[in-house]
């Protein structure tokens, strides 16, 4: 059966809280990834330019970002492991509570990083 | 309602994005808890990079890592975008797009890697 874009969306209420988020924040690490990859390569440039750069993104501000980048690194690579279960075949008619569980867990490498960037962010 | 064909990605796609979903969990968790959990490696700069890449592991997790991550997000890319687009040139003419950006940022970022390794 051809499947339209109706039936290819994923549902409603908590489900599609997950679809969502899981989208949204999949393509700001994509987007992220690829800003990365050319900050590192200013190496390339001589290890001057590397320093320089990290340098600069030490700025509070940037730290601040990078807290928003590893909240949603660990909502998407959560959920992802939550993904790759119920296609696996696992957990499917307990998705919800897995995502919950999930979303809990990812708050303690969250707080751990949060409390070690925080000098980093008020300096 | 416009339609969308029921295998919107190809299995070998959707099969590499879950294995690759894994392998990041795994390189991604590692990349992170060395730089930015371990307080001495915390100030990031060339001789520290330098020094850790004499670890073969390491540097086999970050290579790889720029690998895996470039094929999982722009295969997520991938998946976003046919979900709105449905013509078969036009999807057979993103994906070629997204394989050559891919390799550029894979030939490049492999590039700049040797530079810590000299």
């Amino acid at each position: 059966m051809p499947l339209t874009k109706h039936t290819v969306y994923p549902g409603r209420g908590l489900g599609m809280w997950a679809f969502w988020l899981h989208r949204l924040t999949g393509l700001g690490i994509a987007g992220y990834l690829l800003m990365h990859i050319l900050v590192i390569s200013t190496v390339v440039g001589g290890a001057g330019s590397f320093n320089e750069a990290m340098k600069f993104l030490k700025a509070p501000i940037f730290v601040l970002l990078e807290m928003g980048l590893l909240a949603i690194i660990l909502i998407h690579g959560l959920n992802g492991l939550r993904i790759v279960l119920f296609d696996l075949g696992y957990g499917v008619k307990k998705q919800k509570a897995i995502f919950i569980a999930l979303m809990l867990i990812a708050l303690i490498p969250f707080v751990i990083g949060f409390a070690i960037a925080l000098p980093h962010i008020l300096a | 309602m416009t339609q969308i064909t029921p295998q919107p990605q190809g299995v070998w796609a959707w099969i590499w994005q879950r294995i690759t979903a894994v392998l990041l969990v795994l390189f991604l968790g590692a990349h992170l808890l060395v730089l930015h959990y371990i307080p001495e490696n915390m100030n990031i700069n060339f001789l520290g990079v330098a020094a850790r890449f004499k670890s073969v592991l390491y540097l086999v997790i970050d290579s790889g890592l720029l690998a895996v991550a470039l094929y999982h997000g722009l295969n997520g890319i991938r998946n976003v975008l046919f979900d709105f687009v449905s013509n078969e040139g036009k999807r057979r003419a993103l994906t070629w797009l997204l394989w050559l950006v891919g390799l550029v940022y894979l030939i490049w970022g492999a590039y700049a890697l040797t530079f810590f390794v000299k």
